[in-house]
């Protein structure tokens, strides 16, 4: 397997050939770009949901656990599972949490740190984090990736071993 | 070749994350434990005395009271330690030429206490006082442990503040009758009054035992 | 260069590569920008002058500082919310106008994380310092201990310490994750070996392929989304800290809402300041135009009358409460010994921000320059106010009695001043000043 790169000045340009390469029947296709590019589907909302719940009913927890069972401490004959003065701990474990969820769910969901892929490579990559949207085909068939590429107006093509 | 990594970085990036991780939680793991080690907290030490003193001997081998030695522990704070008179009752009858009982006999002679060496400390942030203990039912055994056993005095509770307040919080379970304070092999036993029994005979419970300033003072 | 007007556009029409190497360039230089030794020599000194003064402390205790009965709370407590609040400004603008879409906020948003992060590093050591043993700061956490206790969950000071807690990490977390493209880039423009290994370990493999950018885009709007609400329960805990206590002067219901406007107004002034600074000393006058001193000088006028609305309701309440204890502390404030700082305070914070309804003294750099740095210290005199004037006439007259800070008070609080400008400038020479790759998106809006 290989690994072609196209190099493309702009963002209209890279998707204008993505969607002829698609029709020229290429489908492991990645792109890359230096800013945030195509809406779609991430669990990351959800995973960060999830996390902060997970806090938000930790730190509830802990702290009726704490101090009804563990270190009942009476004050003023106030009743001891005072559950108002619980929420502002609650609530910022959840936060924590959330936030921590985010961050390192990305990561995960990423498969990071990855600091090496095949098509690092190729050294049109380089300016893929600057100024050039780079389309990578990984194909069996080099040579047609290559040709297409170079149709669709591709700045610069570069192949790479998979 | 463009690529600024080379494949194994990815394998390395995530040891070093991991160690790392590791590491920490180690670091953390171990800052927790350690405090609760015997070796930190200097229990089963035995701490070397002047004269190498058997409560094994005297206590479980002869049935010497403790309050022969110990004389004040039902009336003051202190449990007090024996003068060398005390010593001297038997010693200067048996075991009269004894090297180990020289600096028993230099102290008479020189009119100087022995120095004996602590093995129960607590803080001085902390008052204990061991007359109230006795008197509401706590045996000695419960802190010093089976004295009657030991060849040589040794630590064997941890008298960490939990240690206290495990008792403080729930004292029914630990304590005794009048008669077995004293007594370090005592066992309940079927005919032993209940704990909330022993806790109305000994009116303990009328008050908040873990208010701070019963220790603090 | 023209002068900053506010009819600026947002950025002045330049190529997504021209931007990325100026703004990559200014940590790659070999030889720092003129005047950044200038610069971080002083402020590095104070520094110096911040540890000398918390090792003395350490060997000392807190005997060296000015407190004593009644005003047993000094300058600790003051610096604490000073700073807490002015790294919440930098929060605010990254977090609450990326939410509202403001097209004004990308060039500025890394500048105001950045304050953030050394403002709540600043503002973290006060709270262990002020401690007795600080090297016990670790009680402060609930953790299973041999003495068998739990701190007082019900405390707004044990809420303060977790709000801390979770916003000195979030912030980093928040600010590293935002930074994340950014250090892909420096990783892909660095020429040796040395920065390209650095940032590429920093960027941990974000090379901008779409799943990637997919992912980023959603959960950076969801963690903005939670930060900006964050800034606001970690600075009404700060309130509440004061509040619940029965004090004369703090026992007040408006104090959450009220510092809160504290620390817009503050982080405003402090991110305005920096702005005008640093697009001055990284030549970002392309992408920082007359349009940003504008909008922010427009926010520290909105947030000084929401202050002067908060010192209006400051005396209502205390005299339509009418309880003795507090008119006689509230007169204290307005006519007694401290009287002087508070007036300070009304004037720094919303007397002469009101300049700032004249268009074009918004740009004016040197007057703009002079408010701020007003509206810094009137916050300060603010916290004094709060803090050392409230205290020192309590219920009891027979406790009545009067503050100073002393030399070691006042070397801290210049210590930790040196400290967030010398961590400020070291930052800037290694991470971008300016969020590239959101600034790319800037650009494209205006072609």
């Amino acid at each position: 397997m290989r690994i072609v790169v196209g190099a493309f000045p702009d963002e209209t340009a890279m998707q204008a050939a993505l969607g002829r390469l698609r029709e020229a029947g290429f489908n492991a296709i990645e792109t890359y770009g230096p800013k945030p590019a195509g809406e779609g589907h991430s669990p990351l909302p959800l995973v960060i949901l999830a996390g902060g719940l997970f806090g938000a009913a930790l730190g509830f927890w802990w702290q009726t656990h704490e101090t009804v069972q563990a270190y009942p401490l009476d004050i003023g004959g106030r009743p001891l599972f005072s559950w108002p003065a619980y929420v502002p701990i609650a609530l910022e474990i959840g936060i924590l949490l959330a936030i921590a969820s985010g961050v390192f769910g990305f990561f995960v969901v990423n498969r990071m740190p990855r600091l090496w892929e095949p098509v690092d490579d190729a050294p049109a990559m380089r300016r893929a984090t600057s100024d050039r949207w780079c389309i990578a085909i990984t194909t069996e068939t080099p040579e047609q990736a290559r040709h297409a590429l170079w149709r669709f107006a591709a700045l610069e093509v570069d192949e790479v071993a998979a | 070749m463009a690529a600024i990594f080379p494949p194994e970085a990815n394998l390395a990036a995530k040891l070093v994350l991991l160690s790392l991780a590791g590491a920490i939680a180690a670091g953390i793991g171990w800052w927790w434990l350690f405090p609760r080690t015997d070796y930190a907290r200097h229990v089963d030490w035995t701490v070397q005395q002047p004269v190498p003193f058997s409560h094994q001997h005297h206590v479980g081998g002869l049935g010497i009271d403790c309050r022969f030695c110990h004389v004040t522990v039902e009336v003051s704070g202190n449990a007090g330690l024996p003068p060398t008179y005390t010593c001297m009752t038997c010693h200067s009858q048996i075991w009269t030429n004894a090297a180990l009982l020289a600096p028993v006999r230099q102290s008479l002679a020189d009119n100087v206490p022995i120095r004996w060496h602590r093995v129960t400390d607590l803080p001085d942030y902390v008052y204990f006082n061991h007359a109230i203990h006795v008197a509401k039912g706590v045996g000695c055994e419960s802190c010093h442990g089976a004295v009657a056993d030991m060849p040589l005095m040794r630590k064997v509770r941890s008298m960490t503040m939990s240690f206290c307040l495990d008792c403080h919080r729930d004292p029914a379970p630990h304590l005794r009758p009048a008669e077995a304070i004293f007594d370090t092999k005592w066992q309940r036993t079927p005919d032993t009054p209940s704990p909330a029994t022993l806790m109305a005979q000994y009116h303990v419970g009328g008050r908040n035992l873990t208010e701070c300033s019963i220790c603090h003072r | 260069m023209t002068r900053p007007s506010p009819g600026d556009p947002v950025a002045l029409s330049t190529s997504n590569e021209a931007m990325t190497a100026h703004v990559s360039a200014v940590p790659f230089r070999a030889q720092p920008f003129a005047h950044y030794w200038l610069a971080v020599a002083p402020f590095g000194a104070l520094t110096g002058v911040l540890l000398g003064s918390i090792l003395y402390l350490f060997y000392a205790g807190v005997g060296i500082w000015g407190i004593d009965w009644p005003v047993a709370w000094g300058f600790a407590l003051i610096n604490y919310v000073w700073w807490i609040a002015i790294a919440s400004g930098g929060t605010f603008i990254s977090a609450l106008f990326y939410l509202t879409r403001s097209e004004w906020r990308n060039a500025i948003n890394r500048i105001a994380e950045t304050m953030t992060l050394f403002g709540a590093a600043c503002a973290g050591i006060y709270p262990i310092l002020h401690l007795g043993r600080p090297w016990f700061f670790y009680w402060l956490f609930p953790y299973p201990n041999t003495m068998g206790l739990w701190p007082q969950f019900r405390s707004p000071l044990l809420w303060d310490f977790f709000a801390i807690l979770t916003y000195v990490t979030s912030s980093v977390l928040f600010w590293y994750f935002g930074l994340l493209p950014d250090l892909a880039t420096m990783r892909d423009r660095a020429t040796s070996r040395r920065w390209q290994v650095f940032y590429g370990a920093l960027a941990l493999g974000f090379r901008g392929s779409s799943t990637q950018w997919r992912h980023y885009h959603v959960t950076y709007g969801v963690l903005a989304a939670i930060m900006a609400p964050l800034v606001c329960s970690v600075h009404s805990i700060v309130g509440l800290d004061f509040a619940g206590a029965a004090t004369p002067g703090w026992h007040s219901t408006q104090f959450p809402p009220f510092f809160i406007f504290g620390a817009f107004l503050s982080g405003f002034a402090t991110v305005l300041l920096l702005v005008m600074a640093l697009r001055r000393l990284l030549n970002l006058q392309a992408w920082m135009t007359g349009r940003h001193l504008d909008v922010l000088c427009k926010l520290m006028l909105t947030s000084s009358l929401f202050v002067g609305y908060a010192y209006v309701m400051d005396g209502f309440t205390v005299f339509y409460g009418g309880e003795k204890a507090d008119i006689v502390n509230y007169t204290a404030r307005l006519f007694g010994y401290y009287a002087p700082v508070y007036w300070g305070a009304v004037l720094f914070n919303v007397m002469l921000p009101q300049l700032l309804w004249v268009r074009a003294l918004r740009v004016n750099q040197l007057l703009v320059t002079l408010l701020c740095c007003g509206v810094i210290v009137g916050m300060w005199f603010e916290r004094y106010t709060i803090v050392v004037i409230s205290l020192h006439r309590p219920h009891l007259p027979s406790a009545w009695g009067l503050y100073h800070g002393s030399l070691w008070d006042w070397l801290t609080l210049m210590g930790t001043a040196g400290l967030f400008v010398f961590g400020i400038l070291l930052a800037i020479r290694i991470i971008p000043a300016m969020s590239m790759f959101e600034m790319r998106e800037t650009l494209e809006q205006r072609r």
